[in-house]
Formats: structure tokens, sequence, C-alpha cells
């Protein structure tokens, strides 16, 4: 296998073995990280192992690009989470950044160089109303007109629907669960907001408790049905379980209290195999231990193998398609019972392709 | 080796088997297609390129293949795809090497943030250089056309890469986006113009690619910004050019980037520096000569 590896697997994996690529390598590897959405990251990885000098020209112009995108990403971002903490500090609500912008609050390192299109935000759910009217008069408005997807939302997802800033055009999505209303993992949201804290970094902000990141990581990660991205979650979910910030045991107690024992087992797994870590090896054997339903987790192999390999091309790997098709059908099984579902994806398959890919068009 | 040594038929292996790896400093793209548009388009617009031999450094490797599904048998589809990424939806298969050619663009517009980049041509007289950056519709890459033919050296047909701490601008020298009527105006002035095969009724009307001149000693040699200059032509108007502030010309500068939002300070500081080492003028033409001419004197007056 060491051979036929991916070589952005092997520097994850070991980054002093950077010292040893050559060219070939080195931009198989450029191309690798940016179709897997951790160029900055893997880059940041090695000359934090190896040095700046150990990178080729090349890679050290990908560097640059990725650190003057994540200067002004991050610099954004905490600009725009603070505006959200000042606007709904006037109606007494202290939003709880999500995900990317919480990553950054936390001044976590593997988040510097990790690109997100949007802030999102918790707030309890007696609370959607009056956040959302607040935001309005702030000049967040909402993506959608269309009223089916206007119910969707709001019928039955964790979320209203998406906002964006009318000016700026930033987007925002305003939770009051991490996991779907209808979803097959039932997430007390309170038990999320009662144990949120001030971020490490930025006191003003609010961030979820450490274990409550890892599981939401995990449980959107092996929920979300999305393969686009799934290396880059699985990344981040190596980050977080290996920054060794809290004990095993914590960890697993809320993973019960929070009914996501099942998407943190398998991230431990994942992160295990991919990457070979120790750190989450331990885990995931505490798990198993702790909870032997934990070892059906298995009969998902065949799939995560493939969708977390599946990066690139040159990672080869066969039998890619129906896995990416399983991991969407499972994503869209866990988010909601059959009886919803199949008018749903009905309803979304007959309305055209409005929404596609980029048309083909010239500069500008 | 020059592509133009390479026999049709060894070009045509390349790209159907491991790829053909394809220099255009500082750039290099690995490209995999069947379709004999690219192939024919390749050869016409790059002739006078590097290919390389694996192993070699490669920043982007495009494939572009039939797109699937019972539709190709009535009207084939050409999609494509960047190094497993699907960004553009397929195109009638006819319009594969203007496809090939927005997609190479896309590739670095998408991903070279260590520039300040602008969509505009970049021309050069000796170590200074001219940047137009303009709006579709102005008459940009005929006049880029022209000037390239004319003793001024390309650095870029539609996109500025400045260096955003020495402000240089990095030379990527690819063949010149002609559309419609330039198409003739170009082809009937320059003998010496060489188009790739026009192809009809794209998204810009019928488009043919212009290979690039490539007598420059040293392709990869950077120019300084001296002007910036917004060209517009409109058909019968009077010639007239006039200098505009820097704070309006950091506008249009920032209006015509590709990633000023997605850097932000550093672009914005970068822009600014800009603006104290060139002049920015208006230009409106309606003949070549005149507009030739307006280059020619900014040049006279700033020997390199």
């Amino acid at each position: 296998m060491s051979s036929r590896e991916p070589v952005l697997i092997r520097v994850f994996k070991a980054p002093h073995c950077a010292t040893t690529l050559t060219q070939a390598d080195w931009s198989l590897l450029v191309r690798q990280a940016r179709s897997a959405h951790v160029l900055g990251h893997a880059l940041d990885t090695i000359t934090d192992a190896c040095g700046l000098a150990v990178l080729p020209e090349k890679a050290a112009a990908a560097l640059k690009s990725e650190r003057q995108l994540a200067q002004h990403r991050i610099r954004s971002t905490i600009w725009e989470a603070k505006e959200l903490a000042r606007i709904l500090g006037s109606i007494g609500v202290q939003p709880v950044l999500l995900k990317g912008g919480a990553y950054l609050a936390e001044e976590l390192p593997f988040s510097k160089y990790r690109f997100f299109g949007d802030i999102d935000i918790l707030v309890p759910h007696a609370k959607i109303g009056i956040t959302e009217k607040t935001l309005m008069t702030q000049g967040w408005i909402s993506t959608t007109r269309d009223t089916y997807d206007q119910r969707y939302y709001r019928t039955w997802m964790h979320e209203v629907p998406p906002m964006a800033h009318i000016q700026r055009g930033t987007h925002l999505d305003l939770h009051h669960n991490i996991t779907p209303l209808t979803s097959r993992y039932k997430v007390d949201a309170k038990l999320l907001l009662e144990a949120a804290r001030p971020a490490a970094a930025h006191p003003e902000l609010k961030v979820l408790a450490f274990e409550d990141m890892i599981l939401h990581a995990a449980a959107h990660l092996f929920s979300d049905g999305e393969s686009e991205s799934a290396f880059r979650g699985l990344t981040d979910l190596k980050a977080l379980i290996e920054a060794d910030r809290i004990s095993h045991e914590v960890l697993i107690l809320r993973a019960k209290q929070l009914e996501l024992t099942l998407p943190l087992a398998l991230a431990a797994r994942h992160v295990a195999k991919v990457f070979a870590s120790g750190t989450a090896q331990q885990l995931s054997d505490a798990l198993h231990a702790d909870n032997g339903a934990a070892s059906r987790i298995a009969l998902l192999d065949p799939i995560y193998d493939r969708v977390f390999l599946g990066f690139h091309p040159s990672c080869g790997t066969r039998g890619l398609g129906p896995a990416r098709l399983a991991v969407n059908l499972r994503g869209h099984l866990l988010r909601m019972p059959i009886r919803l579902l199949l008018p749903h994806l009905l309803r979304k398959a007959l309305r055209s392709n409005k929404e596609g890919a980029e048309t083909p068009r010239p500069l500008k | 080796m020059k592509l133009a040594r390479l026999q049709p038929t060894r070009v045509q292996e390349r790209l159907t088997g491991q790829g053909l790896i394809l220099a255009t400093p500082p750039f290099t793209f690995k490209i995999r297609a069947s379709s004999p548009e690219v192939r024919n388009g390749l050869l016409a617009a790059y002739a006078e390129y590097e290919v390389l031999e694996d192993p070699a450094w490669v920043d982007f490797e495009i494939h572009l293949y039939p797109a699937p599904g019972i539709r190709r048998w009535l009207h084939p589809l050409i999609a494509l795809s960047i190094d497993g990424q699907t960004p553009f939806d397929p195109l009638p298969a006819t319009q594969a090497f203007p496809l090939l050619e927005w997609a190479m663009n896309w590739c670095v517009t998408s991903t070279a943030h260590q520039f300040i980049m602008c969509h505009s041509a970049v021309l050069a007289k000796g170590d200074n250089a001219a940047i137009l950056p303009a709006p579709p519709g102005s008459g940009k890459s005929t006049l880029c056309a022209a000037l390239s033919l004319s003793g001024w050296r390309l650095l870029s047909d539609e996109l500025a890469l400045i260096e955003t701490d020495s402000l240089n601008v990095v030379p990527f020298a690819r063949p010149v986006s002609l559309k419609n009527g330039a198409i003739d105006v170009i082809a009937n002035r320059f003998d010496q113009a060489v188009l790739t095969p026009r192809v009809h009724d794209t998204i810009k009307g019928t488009v043919s690619h212009m290979r690039a001149p490539r007598d420059m000693a040293d392709p990869s040699h950077p120019a300084r910004p001296r002007w910036v200059v917004l060209p517009h032509y409109s058909d019968g108007c009077e010639f007239s050019f006039v200098q505009i502030s820097k704070a309006e010309g950091v506008a249009e500068l920032a209006r015509n980037s590709f990633n000023f939002s997605a850097i932000g300070q550093v672009g914005f500081e970068s822009f600014a520096k800009l603006a104290d080492q060139v002049d920015f003028y208006h230009l409106n033409y309606s003949r070549l000569d005149d507009a030739l001419e307006f280059f020619d004197t900014l040049a006279a007056g700033c020997p390199a």
C-alpha cells in the first residue's frame, strides 16, 4: 500500500517525508491538496515540520496564494462574527459560532487556511424569530424566495433558509440545532447552548464546548451526504481529535448524552485508518470497549474508504461513483424519514437543472 | 521540444494517452483530449510553445471528454474536468478549443492569489508595461493583437498577473482571443497573424485565437507597469484621450480585478502603490492607427 498511497496522505501522516519528495511528487501533491480543499493546510503542515526552505518554488507560490487569501478571510470573518454578536447582543441573544468561524475564533492552527463559504451561528430555537427579524433590519436577507424552499427549511431543517448581507454579500446560516428536526440523530440543542463558552482567542465571541465541536464535526461529516469536501472534513477531525484538549472519557460520555456515539466512532475509526493516528485509534478502541454496537460501523468501510480517497483522479479509486452515491443516499436517509424524503427528492428532481454547474464563459 | 517540431500524430498520441504537457510560463498544463478541434487549435495557437516530457511539474491537469448521455449521438457535447473537478457545464463539441482556453484562464484566476490579478491585456516596450483593463466589448483584444504585431511585447491578452511586492507584471503570454468583426480586422491588416479555425455561435459569438508572437528574447522577463489605459472602441467616434485621476484609476483596476475582494488589504495596497508609478488614461478610438500612434507616443515619452 505504502508506495501507492497518495502523496497528500503521506505528508499528513509524516510531514518530514516532504524532504524526500521529487518534483513530480510535489506537483502532484499541490494538485491533490487543491482538489481536496486542503492546499494551505497541507503546505503549512509541511513547513511547520521542515521549514520554508523545503518548498520548491511553485509550492512556495501556492503557499503565498493561500496565505494572502487566508489573511483576508480571517480578518473579515472575525469582523463579521463580532458584528453579529453586537447586533444580536442588543436583543439579548448571544450567537454561538459553529464550524469554520468557531475554529478561527479559537485560533486552532489547522483553521488558518481552511476555506469556508459562509458563517454559521447557533441561537436558541425560541429566539429564531426575533433573531431573524433583527438581522433583517441590519441588511441580512433571505437568499431564497421560493415558497417550497422556505417551507423545507422552516419545517424540517435545523436552520432557517440561508441569509446573505445585502451589501457585503457575506453568507450566513442561522441554526437552532446542529442536526435537522427530522434527523435520525436527535441532538438536544439546549445542552449545546448551556455548555457554550467564550472563544479562546476572542472572548467576546461564543463557541461550542470543545467536545461538542468534535461531535458536531463528526455528525456533519458522517450525515451530510456530501463527498466533495469529505477529505477536508476528515483532516478537520484529525486535528480536533489530536489537539488533546479533552479526555476521551469526557468525549465518549458527551457523545452518549447527545446521541452522537455513532458518528464519533466513525470519525475515530477513519481518522485512525487514513492517517494512522494513534490518538484516534485509542479513541476508537475506547468506543468499541464501551459500546458493542459500534462494531457495526465497519460495515460502512467499503463506502467511506473510497470516498475519503476520492479527492483526485490520481488516487485511482475503483468503485468511487457508487460509493459517493451511497454516501449521498445515506445522508438523505439520516436527514429525513422515507415518507418525507421521497416526495422531497421527487420535487427537486422535477424542478429542472436550473442550479447546474457554472456555465462556461470567457473571463468576466 | 517545441510543439511545432512534434509530428501531429505524436501530438494526437499524447493527447489521447498520458497527456500533452504544455508549458505556458509561468504555468504548465497537462491536457488530455480526443477531440480533433483541440489538437488543431493547439497546433495553430501554441506551435512555438515548449512541450515537456514526463515527469514534469504540472500545475493543472485538464481532461476534455465527450459528455455522456443520449444527446451525444444527435448533438455531441464536450465536458471538461480540471484535476477531477468539473466547474463548467458541457458545451457543443465544436467549441472544444475555446472551452479549453477559457478553462486555462479559469485555472489561473481561481488559484493564483499570490498575484493581484486584473482582467486586462498587458503589453510592454522594453521594460515599461501598459495595462489595458476593460470589460468585454471595449476592443481590448483587438488593440492587444494589433499592438503585439506592431512592436509591443505581449505579456497577456486577458489577465495581468501583478506581483504584490514588486508590482511587476509577470508575463503569461497565450493566444489572443478575437471575436466577431475583430477577426477580419486583424487578419486583413497583418499578414503575419496566425489564427485558429473560427468557431461560431459561442457565448461570445464567433471566436478565433491568434498565436502569440514569440519574438521576445525572454518570455519570462517581467515588466514594470508605467501606464494604465482604459480603451473604448466605438464605431465612427472621434479619437480622444484624457488623463484621469489616480483615485479613479485605482477604482477602475479594482473593478476589473478577479481577486481584489478575496485578498483584501494586500490587493488595495498593491493598487495604491501601483498608482504612484503609473499614469491613467481613458482612450476613445474608432481607427486602429490612431490608437497605435497613441501608444507609441506614450512609449516615446518614456524611453526604456
